[in-house]
């Protein structure tokens, strides 16, 4: 059986590669320990102050140091346990509530400081995911989450297409210039070497919009057709990792995939 | 059967708000973001606007009155670019906490430019976190006081010069 005849092998799939990226992502904040200590710069004593709520001792027992470092090794276990058995049935019973509770306490605790759009995209997988794993052995419900996450998926293209469609720069072919000649996004041989290719600059701009913007049709346009948007959406992730560094955008975005290839082949 | 449909009807719900999110995000961001208090409600809307440059800067008042000159705080990803930042980038996490944070004081800056004092502004969360970090940057033993600045630059590739946008007190250290 594969992910895209079987969708528990296809949320299997979804389950390790999004734990991928969890478990990235926790040992990256867990080796920047001093980050959260006292005098760091996600130091609880200010963190705490966004809200009133947050205050609360509950909250500083919670979400201070260095009970929040154990939960984030807490998480990077559960991740780690998922990568291997994704669906183990005490792993995944075990596993994915860890992921989503602990995944919520980081966004109480430091929202929208630290915090990018591969942390939202991965809690969006691992809520569904943790859905499904209330009615395991419904099919219908494994079907449901893995349209929820290929509908999630386009979703997220197709709005960062449409809202760049209403820039001036994108439209003009020099957005992906633009970005990356940002010093705290895109590196400066990049920058300049785009400012001397204008015509690359256009072709990756134009390339990136219309792909975005068109990306839903990955569920109806069937094989082999799909592989296009797939194909792209791999080396446009794999890329920004390459160059911006957003490696976990990665792992969160390329989960919703097998879900996808499912979606494709079981039929619209 | 009714755990079933309780779980479809809430994936169908959740898939149903973030598309209506996503449709008005600017009419509903003001009350998602006072309830939705762990921003579970993804808004997909990446780099839809072009971000600006800003440049964080401090410097510190010595015993004796003297002022340092002002120092950069990096809060550039690239200052060395690597391949296996691919995989493996924990240098990533400072920087984009800085860029939130000076990103947010300028727009509160720039709101609150005419009409209200720096007092007021010392009062916001952003300000507070952003005094807390550039406080707690190492510093000399004769320093008293700390002061930080916002500078908006034009990029990588740019023949503008910068220009202040913000400049803060003096904070005991």
């Amino acid at each position: 059986m594969s992910m895209a005849t079987d969708p528990v092998v296809a949320l299997g799939w979804v389950i390790r590669i999004a734990a991928c990226g969890v478990l990235i992502d926790s040992v990256e904040k867990l080796v920047c320990w001093p980050v959260f200590h006292h005098t760091g710069v996600l130091s609880w004593s200010w963190l705490r102050l966004r809200r009133g709520f947050l205050q609360r001792g509950w909250c500083d027992a919670m979400l201070g140091f260095p009970v929040y470092m154990a939960m984030l090794a807490l998480r990077a276990v559960a991740a780690l346990l998922l990568v291997i058995y994704p669906l183990h049935v005490s792993v995944s019973a075990l596993g994915l509530p860890v992921i989503v509770l602990t995944s919520l306490c980081t966004h109480l605790r430091m929202a929208p400081y630290g915090l990018h759009g591969a942390h939202r995209m991965t809690l969006v997988i691992f809520g569904a995911l943790l859905l499904w794993r209330m009615a395991p052995a419904s099919l219908v419900v494994a079907k449901a989450t893995l349209w929820f996450i290929a509908l999630q998926g386009c979703l997220s293209y197709a709005t960062a297409g449409w809202v760049k469609a209403f820039i001036p720069a994108w439209r003009q072919g020099t957005g992906a210039f633009a970005i990356i000649n940002v010093p705290w996004i895109g590196p400066e041989w990049l920058a300049r070497w785009l400012h001397h290719h204008p015509l690359v600059t256009k072709a990756v701009t134009w390339l990136t919009l219309g792909m975005e913007c068109a990306f839903p049709f990955v569920l109806v346009i069937g094989y082999p057709g799909n592989l296009v948007f797939i194909s792209w959406g791999l080396l446009f992730h794999c890329g920004n990792a390459l160059i911006l560094g957003l490696n976990t955008f990665v792992w969160a975005w390329i989960a919703t995939y097998p879900a996808m290839v499912y979606v494709t082949a079981s039929g619209v | 059967l009714i755990g079933e449909y309780i779980i479809l009807s809430t994936l169908a719900l959740a898939f149903a708000i973030t598309v209506m999110y996503q449709l008005f995000t600017r009419q509903l961001a003001p009350w998602v973001w006072r309830w939705d208090v762990c921003r579970i409600l993804p808004s997909y809307r990446l780099f839809s606007s072009i971000p600006r440059d800003f440049r964080l800067y401090y410097r510190d008042r010595l015993q004796n009155g003297t002022l340092t000159p002002w120092q950069e705080i990096k809060i550039g990803l690239y200052s060395r670019w690597t391949w296996w930042h691919a995989v493996w980038h924990p240098q990533h996490l400072v920087p984009s906490v800085y860029a939130t944070l000076v990103d947010d004081m300028v727009r509160l800056a720039e709101c609150r430019r005419d009409n209200q004092r720096l007092a007021s502004l010392e009062k916001t969360v952003i300000y507070q976190g952003l005094a807390h970090i550039v406080r707690h940057i190492s510093h000399d033993t004769s320093a008293v006081a700390r002061q930080f600045k916002i500078e908006e630059a034009y990029g990588h590739v740019s023949t503008r010069s910068s220009r202040v946008v913000f400049v803060s007190a003096f904070h005991a250290l």
